[in-house]
């Protein structure tokens, strides 16, 4: 079925809506939120709260990629999930080892800034990443976004795991460089 | 935490290039994968098959799923591989003992799971590449391989289907590949596996090669479950309405077997067809409007088999829907739609009306 159709569905509260949307991105969002609590049990409430999210939110909105917005709700509901794990110590794995990368991002703190509104830091990401190549882009992403394993994303590419961390430790440089150009403080 | 705080900015960057991330290799790389899993010299060393004398009325593939489940539930690592076997080049998948208590484990590296296989280590199956590969210990079917690194870790894999040149090709003109790029790609992967057969393939193929079936008397049953797919209360009552069933009759056992042990596999056509809307309903039940099934139709025309082999081993990865008349399996691995004649001996079989 396609992404509007079902977006219609969602819009006459037809319940059909979620087994459609289960059946198309079931399996993409288990993974995002797999990916973050390596649990298919936590996956699996991640996945039936992205449902409700969306039929809460369908209508008032109507996204123009149902994917995406799906997985902006699960990434973000599994992040929570995550720290309050964390919080209770029982946090291990990619989204710790990715937090730990992230920190290589983080400006140097001066006395003059004050942190930034999410707003402004997101363009400036979506601006680092619009003039990274593609495929150094997609990787970054698949990385930061999706929380692949290294093994995986070297796989995808036909490239090393080597290759893979050294280009991502020199892209993560290359945003701090960039955050800070922007005087963008965290 | 400044990182956190990063790493929620990150998840709102612009939706194109949330897409585009996953979107992307299928077009450029896909075919890589491939040709990366297979990087070596292969030297099949030899098959012999030890035989297991089963002592308790646990199959062999019961005790190694109970075995490396000791961590947490079944999963699959979603992480492919392939290896020669008879003249194709076989896709694996490896599945391991997923974690069922959250955070921490990390299942297919752990070290319980090298620790857990040990017993099964069978003989070797083939050398390749850097790894060596067994066969499980007392299981005549080549169904579940077990690998073993530089390192010494283990790992089990399960089969999934064989590569298909057409079907290849046929993904990547989908994904958009150029005419020069399909002419790459298919330059590079038969220079990979310059002797290996890939052309489509039956079911018959399979059964021979991984499952040692020869003919309907190597069957025991055929189980039957409903689709779970939908899980609506009107999903799930209709799911109870179909219930599960296990057909051990000969008739049906011989009807199923010679309907399937022709059913090409993984061909050009059924891949382009399998995304077909048209294809996709065929056979529709539905009352009034062939291109809007109810989700309740789906799940009644629908179901996940399980074909019990005479060792006691199974085929768990099939499933049957009667909507287009066809076979599929895990990993998006149609059948070419049957004809006519059959779906509906199938459908006598299953009680599909």
């Amino acid at each position: 079925m396609k992404d509007n159709e079902i977006i219609e569905l969602y819009w006459e509260r037809n319940e059909a809506a979620i087994t459609a949307t289960a059946e198309k991105y079931g399996s993409y969002c288990h993974t995002i939120s797999y990916n973050i609590l390596h649990s298919n049990e936590d996956a699996e409430e991640c996945v039936n709260d992205t449902w409700l999210r969306a039929w809460k939110s369908l209508p008032p909105q109507r996204p123009n990629r149902l994917s995406t917005y799906l997985g902006k709700i699960i990434r973000n509901l599994s992040l929570d999930r995550f720290k309050q794990y964390n919080a209770e110590k029982r946090g291990r794995g990619q989204t710790g080892l990715m937090l730990s990368e992230l920190e290589d991002c983080i400006p140097a703190e001066t006395d003059v800034e004050q942190s930034v509104d999410e707003m402004v830091l997101v363009e400036s990401l979506n601006q680092f990443l619009y003039a990274q190549p593609e495929q150094k882009r997609n990787i970054f992403i698949r990385r930061y976004w999706y929380l692949y394993p290294i093994r995986d994303i070297a796989e995808a590419y036909g490239i090393s795991e080597n290759k893979t961390t050294s280009l991502l430790f020199r892209m993560r440089n290359e945003l701090k460089t960039h955050l800070e150009k922007e005087g963008i403080m965290l | 935490m400044k990182s956190e705080r990063l790493a929620y900015a990150f998840g709102k960057i612009n939706d194109d290039l949330i897409y585009g991330a996953v979107n992307d290799t299928k077009k450029k790389y896909g075919w890589r994968r491939w040709i990366a899993a297979a990087a070596c010299v292969c030297l099949v060393v030899g098959a012999a098959v030890a035989l297991w004398p089963s002592g308790g009325k646990e199959t062999v593939q019961e005790q190694l799923l109970a075995a490396i489940k000791t961590g947490g539930t079944m999963d699959t690592a979603a992480v492919e591989t392939t290896i020669p076997v008879d003249s194709r080049i076989a896709v694996y998948e490896q599945i391991y003992a997923g974690n069922s208590t959250g955070i921490g484990i990390d299942g297919p590296e752990s070290p319980d799971s090298t620790k857990n296989l040990q017993p099964f280590v069978g003989n070797i199956y083939i050398q390749y590449g850097e790894n060596i590969w067994y066969r499980v210990k007392g299981m005549d079917e080549i169904k579940y391989l077990i690998s073993e690194d530089a390192a010494g870790t283990l790992r089990l894999w399960e089969y999934r289907s064989f590569l298909v040149m057409d079907s290849i090709l046929a993904q990547a003109r989908g994904d958009g590949a150029t005419d020069y790029e399909l002419a790459e790609i298919e330059g590079d992967t038969r220079a990979q596996f310059p002797d290996a057969d890939l052309s489509p393939y039956t079911y018959g193929d399979v059964y021979r090669i991984i499952y040692n079936v020869a003919g309907a008397d190597d069957i025991v049953g055929i189980t039957a479950a409903p689709s779970t797919s939908n899980n609506t209360d009107f999903g799930k009552q209709i799911q109870k309405q179909v219930g599960t069933h296990t057909y051990d009759d000969r008739d049906s056992v011989a009807l199923f077997y010679d309907s399937t042990v022709n059913v090409v596999c993984n061909s050009a056509a059924s891949w382009e067809s399998s995304y077909s809307e048209k294809d996709k309903y065929i056979y529709s039940f539905s009352t009034d409007d062939d291109d809007k099934l109810t989700s309740g139709e789906e799940t009644w025309a629908t179901r996940y088999l399980t074909i019990t082999l005479r060792s006691g081993t199974t085929i768990d990865s099939w499933k049957y829907t009667a909507l287009s008349g066809r076979f599929y399996e895990f990993g998006g691995i149609y059948t070419e739609p049957l004809d006519e004649d059959t779906v509906y001996a199938i459908n006598g079989i299953f009680g599909i009306e």
